[in-house]
Formats: C-alpha cells, sequence, structure tokens
C-alpha cells in the first residue's frame, strides 16, 4: 500500500476496510474500478493482496457482497450492514476531527 | 499493437483452493486490468504473496477472527505447533553449537553455563513430549478424517512427509561414521565437507519439519474434533509455549556465561585466546527462538480468546 508523498505523516484513513466501504458508498464496482476510486479520493494505492484480502474479510462479515458481472469481473456493493458500519466509523472520525479542529483553533488563538 | 496479457493463474496458485474458487476469475480479471499487459513489478507480486499467505493462515485458522471459539482454539494450537517447529531448528543449532562446552571452561566457571544448558536440554526434551501427547490425543481423529475420504485429500504431502522422514533418517547413519573419524574441531566448521553435508542434512531437517507442519495444517482444519480434545490440546500448546519462553532463558544465560568465562570456545579458537562472544550462528539461533517464542505467545492468547468468546 503506497501513499502519495503529500499524504504522508498523521492520517488515519488508510485502512482498506475503510477505503473500500467509502467508494462502494457511491455504487458498486469491480476490483479495478475500486483500486482507482481509492486512489482517486484517497490518494492510497492498495496492492493485489491488501485489496483482495480486505475484500475477502468484508463479504465474510457480510458489509460487502458481490453481484453478478457481465463476464470474469464481479462487482460488489455495499450491504446495510456495511453502510451502518462505515456510518459509525465516520460518525467516530468525525468527533475526533471535531475535537482536533477545535483544539487546533484553541492552540493558534493561543499563540496569536 | 495490442500487447498480450499477462498469464497471472501462477500467481493465483499461491492462494488456497477455497478462495481461488471463490474469487479467482475476479481476481485474474483485476491483474489483467491493472497490469494492462505488462510485466508486474516486484511490489505487485510480493503483495500477492503476503495476501495469499494471509489467506492460507487465515483458512488455517492462525490469523484473523473465527465465528466460533473451536476454530480459533484450533488455529490457536497449530500456530504454537508451527512455533514449535522453528523453535527445533533453533534447538538443533544451540545443541551442535554448545557440543563439549565444559571442557572448555576454566576450573570452577562451567555451573551457571551448566544451568543454562540443562535447562535448555530439559524443557526441550519436555516439550518433545508435549507434542507427542498431542499428537497421540489427535490420533483417533486422525484415521477417523483417514477413513472418511482424507487419505485422498492428504495422501501426496504425508507420502512427501514420509519420503522426507526417512531420507533424513537414513542420512543420519553415514554423517555420524564420517564424524567419529574427526576431531571436535573438524566436525565444528574445520572440515568444509563434512560442514557442508551437515548443512544439507539441516536443511533436510527444516524440509521435514516444513512438510508435516504442512500436513498438519491441512489436515487438522477438516478434522472433527471433540471440544475435548481441544482442551486438552489447548492446555498443552500452553504448556509448549511456556516452555519455550524458558528455553530461550536458559540459551541466553548459557550464551552470557560461555561468553564471559570462554569465548573464545564460542569462536573455536584456542584456549585463552582474546574472542568475541558474539558469533553470527548463535545472534541467529536466539534471533530464531525469540521470533517462534513470540508467535507460541500469539497462539496461546488465540486460545485464550477463543475461550472468553466460548
Amino acid at each position: 500500500m503506497k501513499k502519495t508523498p503529500a499524504n504522508e505523516g498523521l492520517r488515519r484513513t488508510n485502512d482498506p476496510p475503510f477505503l473500500i466501504l467509502t467508494s462502494l458508498a457511491s455504487g458498486p464496482k469491480h476490483g479495478h474500478a475500486l483500486a482507482k476510486d481509492i486512489a482517486a479520493f484517497a490518494g492510497v494505492e492498495l496492492g493485489p493482496g491488501a485489496l483482495y484480502g480486505a475484500i475477502t474479510r468484508l463479504e465474510e462479515r457480510g458489509l460487502i457482497e458481490p453481484l453478478d458481472g457481465e463476464d470474469r469481473r464481479r462487482p460488489y456493493r455495499i450491504t446495510e450492514a456495511g453502510s451502518a458500519s462505515l456510518t459509525s466509523a465516520v460518525a467516530d472520525m468525525r468527533r475526533l476531527v471535531d475535537v482536533s479542529t477545535a483544539r487546533l483553533r484553541l492552540a493558534i488563538g493561543g499563540f496569536s | 499493437m495490442k500487447r498480450r496479457p499477462y498469464d497471472a493463474t501462477r500467481l493465483l496458485k499461491w492462494y488456497p483452493p477455497s478462495w481461488r474458487s471463490r474469487y479467482g476469475d475476479d481476481f485474474l480479471a483485476y491483474v489483467d486490468d491493472t497490469l494492462d499487459g505488462k510485466r508486474p513489478t516486484v511490489g505487485f507480486v510480493s503483495s500477492i504473496a503476503l495476501g495469499a499467505v494471509r489467506e492460507r493462515a487465515h483458512e488455517s485458522g492462525l490469523l484473523g477472527e473465527h465465528p466460533t471459539p473451536a476454530v480459533q482454539s484450533r488455529g490457536g494450537s497449530l500456530l504454537v505447533l508451527c512455533a514449535w517447529s522453528v523453535f527445533m531448528l533453533a534447538g538443533a543449532t544451540f545443541s551442535k553449537t554448545s557440543e563439549h562446552f565444559a571442557k572448555a571452561m576454566p576450573a570452577g566457571s562451567s555451573s551457571p553455563a551448566r544451568v543454562g544448558f540443562d535447562i535448555v536440554a530439559g524443557c526441550g526434551a519436555l516439550g518433545m513430549i508435549l507434542v507427542l501427547i498431542g499428537a497421540c490425543v489427535a490420533l483417533p481423529s486422525f484415521v477417523a478424517f483417514l477413513r472418511s475420504g482424507g487419505w485422498t485429500v492428504a495422501r501426496r504431502r504425508i507420502l512427501h512427509s514420509l519420503t522426507l522422514t526417512v531420507l533424513a533418517l537414513v542420512a543420519i547413519v553415514p554423517l555420524s561414521l564420517w564424524s567419529r573419524h574427526l576431531n571436535s574441531v573438524q566436525r565444528n566448521g574445520g572440515d568444509g565437507a563434512y560442514s557442508g553435508a551437515f548443512i544439507a542434512w539441516a536443511v533436510l531437517i527444516a524440509l521435514t519439519l516444513v512438510s508435516w507442519d504442512r500436513v498438519a495444517l491441512q489436515c487438522v482444519a477438516r478434522m472433527a474434533l471433540s471440544s475435548r480434545v481441544l482442551r486438552v490440546e489447548a492446555l498443552l500448546a500452553t504448556g509448549v509455549s511456556i516452555l519455550m519462553v524458558t528455553i530461550t532463558a536458559g540459551a541466553a544465560l548459557w550464551w552470557v556465561r560461555v561468553g564471559s568465562s570462554a569465548p573464545w570456545f564460542l569462536q573455536g579458537t584456542s584456549y585463552g585466546s582474546s574472542a568475541s562472544p558474539l558469533t553470527p550462528n548463535l545472534i541467529l539461533t536466539l534471533a530464531l527462538m525469540v521470533v517462534a517464542a513470540c508467535a507460541g505467545a500469539l497462539g496461546v492468547s488465540r486460545i485464550m480468546r477463543s475461550r472468553r468468546h466460548a
């Protein structure tokens, strides 16, 4: 899994399951489309092992499900449980973002 | 001109069969789309290799969370067994390195080193006994598995492992006859041909252990093990794991004491000469012991987690 140099540092959002669920939240995608979408919105290049490992675990946990594909490519879509799990993860992150933002404002205000 | 797609079926074979039948076609399509006819990079192939190892470990219950505590406990015990195989290799190297160490120690200085050596030898023997008890406890389930069609599944690996075992045992005879004509310096690296033969034999032993581990991973996942058998195996695995930590401590104590009192013995130089106690084979041996002991501890933590969820 590679990150673009600009994204190096304190990123917490490079967890493959989270990225896959976020990508599928905008509609079903097959493996290659998922990897391209994740690279575009998160700047994270998932390797084949990480991508399909995460797909396997997410499907086992019922958070995503495969759809019938027209050829060898099998699209996946997020399930209701997957949406609920993503919503919960985003809410957790939002709380952290709010705290960080508030404390940053406080720190910047304190120094100014 | 359109480039010929890269044939990734070879890479797919690294994954377990059940995974291949579920994700194989989709995965190959993904690889074709991603590579677009180009050769895969080392990073790409490594990612697939790691993914395949992870899937195989997951399928055997060695990794990941499993829906049932029984699978989790079985995976934990198997992880300890695999760790013990690695530990045995380190133990064999230690045994070879420490051969006749007492004779090289200055008078009155061998006591703590002897304690360390005895801990390694005693706990090593106890560990072997626990592993044998574990095998005996699982034997009826293993026979039942073979009778109910398991032989067809595991035949190739079992025969492969038996062949390696016979080869390793037969190879001991000429090696020990040869060693009788050599002095201790020649036996410990002084004779190039003997050292080469010994290393080849050690590699054969390592391959034999890995082969039996693969048999265990393949069969145990499919065997019907009662909760009583699983409890006994978990208890034995915990004991083996504790022994691995104790043996590592004993080997470290032996190294420190011999290194401070008779470093020349570790380097194979003449009595009383100054030498560094840091020899590559002991560093590698201890590192291997630590890694195996950590893997064993991981296995025990899986067993504990399974008991909490039971």
